[in-house]
């Protein structure tokens, strides 16, 4: 059975259409999670079948699967791998500040400084921003920097040509650092 | 930002983000913008021409799970 079969299974509300699907990307998830992963320095043991295990799981909570095809899915897991990534960070955070936060699942699979972490909330406080008047290049930072995408699979993945994606990476990029204030 | 104003701005960024300092100061006299779309753009340009941010971050590598090869 094809993916988007399985997502019209899964849209019928069929759970096990859901795990048939899951094994089905699997390896684009772990793809995906390596591409997220690569962001931050290796000083330590990364983990990237934790994260995708923990997105999956996000996904599997979600009350509403309605995707219309695999670009579809893959917009919704880079936005629910946007939120791991920013959860942890916020919680490395509250660590920082000694609010007695417990530690994520991923705690032991993600590791990144206490800087990174501070300058992944700014972006992604910046991306929020930039995508409430201009949706697009939101999307393709967020398929770029938290899926780990190349510039023609996002392409690709919003129907638009990679020369596009291009000049919206570019204009997003400028846009982002002038925000995050390090230009 | 209005929608047209964010559009002028994209398509001026566009066009000289990639030009010389001397071709851009041409054109940005030639269109005559108001100062805070001046201000902007340029604020634009620079971010262009010197930031580093995370998200141009290429770590020297990593380990999966202590054993896979970094992809690429």
């Amino acid at each position: 059975m094809e993916v988007t079969q399985l997502l019209h299974a899964v849209d019928q509300g069929r759970d096990d259409a859901f795990d048939r699907l899951f094994a089905l990307i699997y390896d684009d998830l772990r793809r995906m999670a390596n591409a997220q992963l690569r962001q931050f320095p290796a000083h330590e043991t990364l983990n990237a079948t934790a994260l995708v295990h923990e997105a999956y799981m996000k996904l599997v909570r979600q009350e509403h699967k309605h995707w219309e095809n695999r670009q579809h899915l893959f917009g919704l897991l880079s936005m629910v791998m946007r939120r791991l990534i920013i959860t942890y960070a916020e919680r490395k955070s509250a660590q920082k500040r000694g609010g007695g936060v417990k530690p994520l699942p991923l705690d032991e699979a993600l590791h990144f400084s206490e800087a990174q972490a501070q300058e992944v909330l700014a972006l992604d406080e910046a991306l929020t921003r930039l995508s409430a008047f201009d949706e697009r290049l939101g999307k393709v930072v967020e398929l770029h920097f938290f899926v780990g995408l190349t510039q023609k699979e996002i392409g690709e993945a919003l129907d638009i040509s990679e020369r596009t994606v291009k000049r919206d990476w570019k204009m997003a990029r400028a846009w982002l650092s002038k925000e995050m204030g390090t230009a | 930002m209005t929608t047209t104003r964010w559009n002028r701005l994209r398509a001026l960024f566009d066009e000289l983000a990639d030009l010389t300092i001397q071709a851009r100061s041409v054109r940005i006299a030639e269109e005559q913008l108001d100062a805070p779309l001046r201000h902007e753009l340029l604020g634009l340009l620079a971010a262009h021409d010197h930031s580093a941010t995370i998200l141009d971050q290429e770590p020297p590598g990593y380990r999966l799970n202590g054993s896979e090869a970094r992809p690429r």
